[in-house]
């Protein structure tokens, strides 16, 4: 048999692979529609708490989403044991010079939620600390809320 | 280079070439047991002093602390698990008088988030201590 030259065999060869690969892929062009998710951001709400007291404050919550509450930290002194006295937590909106509460729960100091409103939508809301009663003194808390 | 050795080469480069497919393979990946996290908090704490350590909570589960050893071991210290960073060195949740032990003295459910441990003297050392704690998290 006689061999064809070498540049006719490269060119086929060639040919071959480029049709090869033509052949592989999807006959519909596929698109990809970007996915926005929201962002939880974290805040700390950090003060002092007197007897009978109460504080409040301020957050914009961006997109719809849930907003966890944790009383993560009741001291009576920035060094030391913590305090385990339940306070009330609540969230709500802020009213006049105040923050009105429209859930509340009386929790002691953890490290998971103890509080979650979920359906929170792009507005301003408030947490509110307050002691219900329990405390002799000054305590030092702090707060986490984390929301969209 | 002749025709014939071109062409063998040219059969074995369509040979080689992958076949079309809709699967397709993801690179392997070996499943890493980093869950629970383990880590070793020693140093020394000073009379009248305290320290803390910062560690993160990946996932929402169960912190474990357990202070392992403390100086001779006939002596006590506070120990608490808190927020770090909010202008105190470690803002307390829980905490305990302990002296040191195998047994955790410290469990406690968490969100995922930073978190810091701190050991605190509450007034008993005589003199700087050295200490090891353990710290187990998600």
């Amino acid at each position: 048999m006689r061999s064809a030259p070498v540049s006719r065999v490269a060119a086929a060869c060639a040919l071959a692979a480029a049709l090869s690969g033509a052949a592989c892929g999807s006959d519909s062009a596929t698109t990809t529609s970007p996915t926005t998710t929201a962002t939880a951001s974290t805040e700390f709400f950090a003060g002092t708490l007197s007897p009978r007291g109460d504080a409040f404050y301020s957050f914009g919550v961006t997109s719809e989403g849930t907003v966890s509450i944790t009383l993560a930290s009741v001291a009576a002194a920035r060094v030391g044991p913590a305090v385990t006295s339940r306070l009330t937590v609540g969230i709500g909106v802020p009213s006049g010079f105040g923050c009105s509460t429209t859930s509340t729960v009386d929790a002691a100091p953890g490290l998971s939620a103890q509080m979650t409103a979920a359906g929170a939508k792009d507005n301003i809301y408030c947490v509110k600390v307050s002691d219900p009663g329990v405390l002799s003194g000054d305590v030092l808390f702090v707060i986490r809320i984390v929301h969209t | 280079m002749n025709a014939t050795t071109a062409s063998t080469l040219c059969l074995l480069l369509a040979l080689s070439a992958p076949a079309c497919s809709d699967s397709t393979t993801s690179p392997s990946t070996t499943a890493s047991t980093t869950s629970p996290v383990t880590e070793t908090f020693a140093s020394l704490l000073a009379v009248r002093g305290n320290t803390a350590r910062t560690f993160v909570v990946t996932s929402a589960g169960t912190i474990t602390v357990t202070l392992t050893s403390l100086g001779s071991g006939s002596v006590t210290a506070g120990l608490a698990v808190g927020l770090p960073g909010t202008g105190v060195p470690c803002s307390p949740s829980v905490s305990v008088v302990t002296a040191a032990g195998a047994t955790p003295q410290l469990v406690t459910s968490a969100d995922a988030g930073s978190y810091c441990v701190q050991l605190f003297d509450n007034g008993t050392l005589r003199e700087d201590t050295a200490f090891s704690v353990t710290i187990e998290h998600p």
